[in-house]
């Protein structure tokens, strides 16, 4: 069997591809993730969640190799990096707070946490606290330090395990630091897209095109589309698809 | 050949991993750090790696897990859930967040995630390397168990026992000499480089 894994936030997701929500079935089944995968027969397993922080996608990498890979099938990885203001918290397993999106394996006690987060979308009211202390956990010099050596280690990790993937960025681009630009240096850019490019961003990639955005920056079907195309261009180059 | 060690307060210094290193006839780098976090351990591991190409065992002991990076006033420190006397009042303050911040299943899970990182980028990268906790175990759970069961028991020392941290197996030791116990047990445990 063929699976194109996709890993990512809200635009993974297709958040707002309905025109109404940030996660239904249809969006997580028709954004550029599947517009790829039916073009090349994969069956999609889309992992994915709006407000999901580059933590959560390295975590849900990690989950999905020790959980569900199975070496027997063909795989392509697809991750798209989300922006750096995010982290993951959890309800507790004794309560019953979920945070629902729709996605494949996921997990309802999963919690998005992001900087400016509309309260309402959260049901602990800890959590909602919480977001006045953003400041202190979300440091955007240690939170891009981070993020490069979570894409450095899944870099390496899908080289070890022979996986084929591409990696790009849909909310920001990684930012160089003093600590991290060795760690830059030493991504595979073949299979990353412009890590530190803001023009490769997905978001602004698709704004400079011309493409209609919602308020809340989620695209239309043209825009996954137009994005699909760019990816597919890459795997070409990869010859990872014809 | 370099040993280049990386962990928190009970192994920086010349301690355990310093000993080892003198056993076996290497170099002996210290990365372990007074005040670390597992998550920190992780960045400074791969700083390392892509910062040096020289030969190296590298020696990873992972500290507790209610420890995490905070910043405040532009200085980034480790936020412990035991201490309670932080100058700055708005860090205590978080306090009262601790069980979401350090919710069990959910440290776990990410620290199991960057231990299996990390040991496929040294296998990747051919580099030996052996890991260890110091103090307590990875929690477990059944939503943790398929990371766990990923962890190569050949090169982790027993994650998920806090009798196999350093710190309890050392107690228990009839010898006051805890580093060199935890050196001897290291030496007979890893893999040795040629």
């Amino acid at each position: 069997m063929k699976y194109l894994v996709a890993f990512g936030c809200s635009h993974t997701n297709g958040s707002m591809l309905d025109g109404k929500n940030g996660s239904s079935e249809y969006n997580v089944r028709n954004g550029f993730p599947a517009i790829i995968a039916n073009e090349y027969n994969y069956n999609l397993i889309n992992i994915s969640k709006p407000g999901g922080s580059n933590q959560y996608i390295h975590r849900s990498i990690v989950e999905f190799l020790t959980h569900y890979y199975d070496p027997d099938n063909e795989y392509l990885f697809l991750i798209n990096w989300s922006s750096r203001n995010r982290l993951e918290l959890r309800y507790k397993e004794d309560t019953s707070d979920k945070h629902t999106t729709l996605g494949d394996y996921t997990d309802k006690k999963a919690v998005p946490f992001t900087a400016g987060t509309d309260p309402k979308l959260f049901s602990d009211p800890k959590i909602i606290n919480l977001l006045n202390f953003t400041p202190y956990l979300l440091d955007d010099t240690l939170e891009a330090d981070k993020w490069a050596c979570w894409a450095y280690g899944v870099q390496q990790m899908l080289q070890y395990k022979n996986i084929p993937y591409l990696m790009s960025n849909t909310c920001e681009p990684m930012v160089v630091t003093d600590t991290n630009k060795e760690i830059i240096k030493q991504l595979d850019t073949s299979r990353y897209i412009g890590p530190t490019d803001q023009n490769s961003v997905m978001i602004n990639y698709l704004f400079q095109r011309g493409y209609e955005k919602t308020p809340c920056w989620h695209y239309k079907i043209d825009g996954h589309q137009a994005w699909a195309k760019k990816l597919r261009n890459h795997l070409r180059e990869l010859r990872y698809v014809e | 050949m370099k040993l280049v060690s990386f962990g928190d307060e009970l192994i920086a210094g010349d301690k355990a991993p310093k000993i080892l290193a003198d056993m076996l006839g290497f170099e002996f780098v210290d990365r372990a750090k007074k005040e670390t976090s597992n998550q920190t351990i992780f960045r400074d591991v791969i700083d390392y790696i892509t910062n040096n190409n020289d030969d190296c065992f590298i020696l990873i002991g992972w500290t507790l897990g209610n420890q995490r990076e905070i910043t405040w006033n532009d200085q980034t420190f480790i936020y412990n859930e035991n201490k309670t006397d932080y100058k700055d009042n708005h860090v205590n303050r978080l306090h009262k967040y601790d069980d979401i911040l350090f919710d069990k299943l959910l440290v776990a899970q990410h620290r199991a995630s960057e231990a299996y990182t990390l040991q496929n980028v040294l296998e990747n990268k051919k580099i030996k390397y052996y890991m260890y906790n110091t103090q307590d175990c990875i929690f477990f759970h059944e939503k943790t168990l398929k990371y766990l069961k990923a962890l190569n028991g050949r090169t982790y020392h027993n994650p998920l026992n806090k009798e196999s941290s350093m710190k309890f197996f050392v107690e228990k030791q009839n010898n006051n000499n805890h580093h060199q116990v935890w050196a001897d047990f290291l030496h007979s445990k890893i893999e040795v480089p040629q």
